[in-house]
């Protein structure tokens, strides 16, 4: 858990670091999923090939909107955060992902509201406020947070088609 | 053939001017790093399962900011500092209510 928590970090601190040296983000983003699709099909190709076979269309379907939510819109987000916030702001706000997943898991999956759950989400939200609060200044809007309020929206979407998706794969 | 397009029509910035300076050494850890942290939440879940990984996420923004004081010189505001345990303890309720619930 440590490892997963520590490579995140390096994960969020390197990105950071590339973006500072004036790199785009979307050439990063592509860059980098690139060469994790390399090393990944390279790694399957060796080891496991029966994974290229293609066992359910409607999983296959799921999985390409998720990548597209997940790769492109929400990572594509904060990475445009990142360039002008800190990694610090977008640990902090990608905690309420399971929050935000949870409230559109009602209207979607038809998860029931509870009361305990409800003052959970008013603390939730509280917490966020206070993360993107400058004191004397109010809400800022300024340092990425706009845009990480928007991965944490599309990582919530792709939380929620996720759950769908395993009905199928 | 859907993944050689994928990888193929991706490979274009490669060649882009813009990027020719890039340090592709560091690029290259930060994909391993990617596929790494991806399986370790299989490799969790699988092994510990989701409520467990659920709560140990909760420790990430603690590394992320020591590594960020650290590497980028960035410090948390008070204000962050405060949401950020406000945030943490939301989760770690809506996990006890979940869990109470089972």
């Amino acid at each position: 858990m440590l490892l997963y928590c520590t490579s995140f970090a390096v994960y969020l601190t390197i990105q950071q670091k590339l973006l500072n040296m004036g790199m785009s983000p979307i050439y990063l983003n592509t860059l980098c999923y690139t060469f994790a699709g390399i090393f990944l099909c390279a790694y399957l190709f060796f080891r496991n090939r029966s994974a290229f076979v293609i066992k359910s269309k409607k999983g296959l379907a799921y999985g390409i909107v998720i990548a597209i939510v997940v790769s492109i819109f929400a990572d594509m987000l904060v990475l445009y955060g990142l360039r002008v916030g800190t990694p610090i702001t977008w640990s902090l706000l990608v905690c309420s992902a399971p929050l935000v997943t949870y409230l559109l898991a009602i209207p979607l999956l038809k998860e029931p509201l509870t009361g305990r759950k409800f003052l959970v989400v008013v603390l939730s939200i509280l917490g966020a406020t206070l993360v993107i609060y400058l004191p004397g200044t109010g809400i800022d809007l300024k340092h990425g947070a706009p845009y990480f309020i928007g991965a944490v929206c599309f990582f919530g979407i792709a939380n929620n088609l996720s759950q769908l998706a395993f009905k199928y794969i | 053939m859907v993944t050689a397009s994928v990888v193929l029509f991706s490979l274009w910035p490669i060649f882009h001017v813009e990027i020719v300076s890039v340090q592709w050494g560091l690029l290259i850890v930060n994909s391993l790093v990617i596929l790494l942290a991806n399986f370790l939440v299989s490799y969790v879940i699988h092994k510990a399962g989701a409520m467990y990984f659920a709560i140990g996420t909760n420790m990430s923004p603690l590394i992320v900011s020591l590594l960020s004081i650290v590497v980028l010189r960035n410090w948390p505001t008070w204000m962050q500092v405060l949401g950020g345990m406000v945030i943490v303890g939301s989760i770690m309720l809506f996990q006890y209510v979940a869990k109470s619930r089972k």
